[in-house]
């Protein structure tokens, strides 16, 4: 890779592209890869698609940009504090608009930061919902046959299965 | 990948993820959900990793009515959870099993389990509060000595829990001889009992606390006769007991564990200062020894008498008010942070039924019957 890149283009899956500066990709180690690769030598002009949606690429870049400064250099506890607030900002979103796109992408891109806050995101967001809320979020059949149903009714008291 | 806007399928995976991170209420409820997720809780790896995910959140504290039965017999006894927002967080009670109408204590805990010992009958049990699981632990058999169960702890290297059990001589009617004379440990994953070589604690005197981190249990040997109080602990892999001297100049109060180390604090003598000390486990070539490695001396507020207990990140200390003739009594706790060393108003308590013992909990899955956490 040539040391007067800055930044980086890449591609996502509906086909737009997007810059990514070189510090910011380094969360990412699938981009660590690209960066070290020939496609970005200075004679290249192909560009990497990403297999992530345009609207999940816009949050997950945003994402690397605030958090690479720390990452790359560490920082105080104030700056800790600060980014966690940040993060508690970033992450109020729609579950079914786009948080599960996130942790896929997370999960892809292995950026274990993300990933872990996504996940956690997901979590507080489920602990209070009904079964059949959580079915539906996860298309999710309820496969348990009516005696077993009963059965688990007798194991665990109060147990629902709405 | 998914592509364009509509919800994505997530791989069974990535949910695992999500549902290791949800507090253990979700979890139960969430049970009913579909088959998978039925079993997957039963797991032990499940059950492992969501463990390690709560092991970062703030423990509760709990409490118990004390020897509240002999005015209503028939009151079942109950656990009252605290948690930092100074919020009764739940009451839970105890479940039939465990009608211990003439009062109990815990013992220990670790891992979302409770070690309850009953006081009249001296009957012990492994309690998880939360699947409201109890296991009725055998009593030791061919003891005609004077037992107190005195620790249970846990050990990740070998995946089973311990408890140690001391036996006094019994000299007369009026006490009890405070030599050691025999010791026991039982094993959860052989579910028995047997004698131990107890060479580091023959003539040590009074036990006052125990608490346990993983693969050690301690405790705090009060000696009299001039003699000085040491802190004992017991490797629960190899079985081994060993002692470490504590400084003098301190009436030790409290043993406690913070972030995985033993912890002491205590009085200074004469003064208005907490020491706090944090006990590190060290390597030689004689085996492993505890040395004390780090020290605070903390001014007390003037009216704070006692210390109770390490719980999380906060020392808890007591003050206690008369608040009429006779015995009415008030207590005030005030919490120190080990973190950012200041003092808080933690709770008022209006009377002295209620008990602490000492302990923080928080909540798991193990399971009581195939407890392995890996």
């Amino acid at each position: 890779m040539s040391s007067s890149v800055e930044a980086i283009t890449v591609l996502s899956s509906d086909g737009d592209e997007f810059k990514i500066t070189v510090s910011a990709a380094k969360l990412s180690k699938p981009l660590n890869w690209m960066l070290e690769d020939v496609c970005f030598s200075d004679d290249c002009d192909e560009v990497p698609t990403i297999e992530v949606n345009s609207k999940t690429l816009v949050k997950v870049i945003e994402y690397c940009e605030k958090h690479a400064p720390r990452a790359n250099s560490g920082a105080s506890d104030s700056d800790a504090e600060e980014l966690k607030k940040w993060d508690i900002e970033f992450m109020k979103m729609d579950v079914k608009d786009i948080l599960f796109h996130i942790l896929m992408a997370a999960n892809y891109l292995h950026m274990e930061g993300l990933y872990d806050l996504a996940c956690q995101t997901a979590a507080d967001l489920m602990k209070g919902m009904t079964v059949s809320q959580i079915r539906k979020i996860f298309h999710i059949k309820n496969d348990f046959s009516s005696e077993e149903q009963e059965q688990l009714r007798r194991q665990h008291p109060g147990c629902s299965f709405d | 990948m998914a592509r364009g806007g509509e919800r994505p399928f997530l791989h069974f995976e990535i949910i695992i993820n999500i549902l290791e991170r949800l507090p253990v209420k979700s979890i139960l409820r969430f049970r009913s959900v579909c088959k998978d997720w039925n079993n997957l809780f039963k797991t032990q790896s499940f059950i492992a990793e969501h463990a390690r995910h709560s092991a970062h959140e703030s423990p509760f504290l709990p409490f118990h009515p004390y020897n509240y039965s002999y005015k209503r017999p028939y009151n079942r006894p109950s656990l009252r959870l605290l948690n930092q927002q100074m919020e009764t967080a739940e009451v839970l009670s105890l479940p039939w099993k465990l009608s211990f109408n003439n009062g109990w204590r815990i013992i220990g805990s670790c891992n979302g389990l409770l070690c309850v010992q009953d006081f009249r009958f001296g009957l012990l049990c492994l309690w998880n509060p939360v699947t409201r699981e109890v296991r009725e632990i055998p009593p030791i058999t061919n003891n005609h000595r004077c037992l107190f169960i005195s620790g249970f702890g846990f050990s990740s290297i070998v995946n089973d829990y311990k408890m140690v059990a001391f036996s006094y001589l019994q000299k007369n009617m009026e006490g009890l001889n405070y030599d050691v004379c025999l010791v026991h440990v039982y094993s959860l994953s052989t579910d028995s009992w047997k004698e131990l070589e107890f060479g580091a604690v023959r003539k040590k005197e009074i036990i006052k606390e125990t608490v346990s981190v993983d693969g050690t249990m301690a405790w705090t040997w009060i000696g009299y006769d001039n003699s000085f109080d040491v802190l004992v602990t017991f490797d629960i892999v190899t079985e081994v007991f060993t002692s470490t001297p504590i400084p003098s100049a301190v009436r030790v109060t409290t043993l406690g564990a913070y972030q995985n180390k033993f912890v002491l604090s205590g009085h200074h003598r004469e003064s208005h200062f907490m020491d706090i000390w944090v006990i590190e486990q060290v390597a030689s070539d004689s085996g492993k020894h505890f040395s004390c490695s780090e020290k605070y001396r903390v001014e007390m507020p003037w009216y704070v008498s006692n210390i109770l207990c390490i719980w999380g990140n906060e020392i808890v200390c007591c003050e206690k008010e008369r608040t009429g003739l006779g015995d009415k009594w008030k207590f005030h706790l005030k919490l120190f942070n080990l973190t950012t060393k200041k003092w808080k108003d933690f709770l008022s308590i209006s009377s002295s039924h209620e008990c602490c013992d000492g302990v923080s909990y928080g909540g798991s899955l193990v399971s009581l019957f195939n407890p392995q956490v890996q």
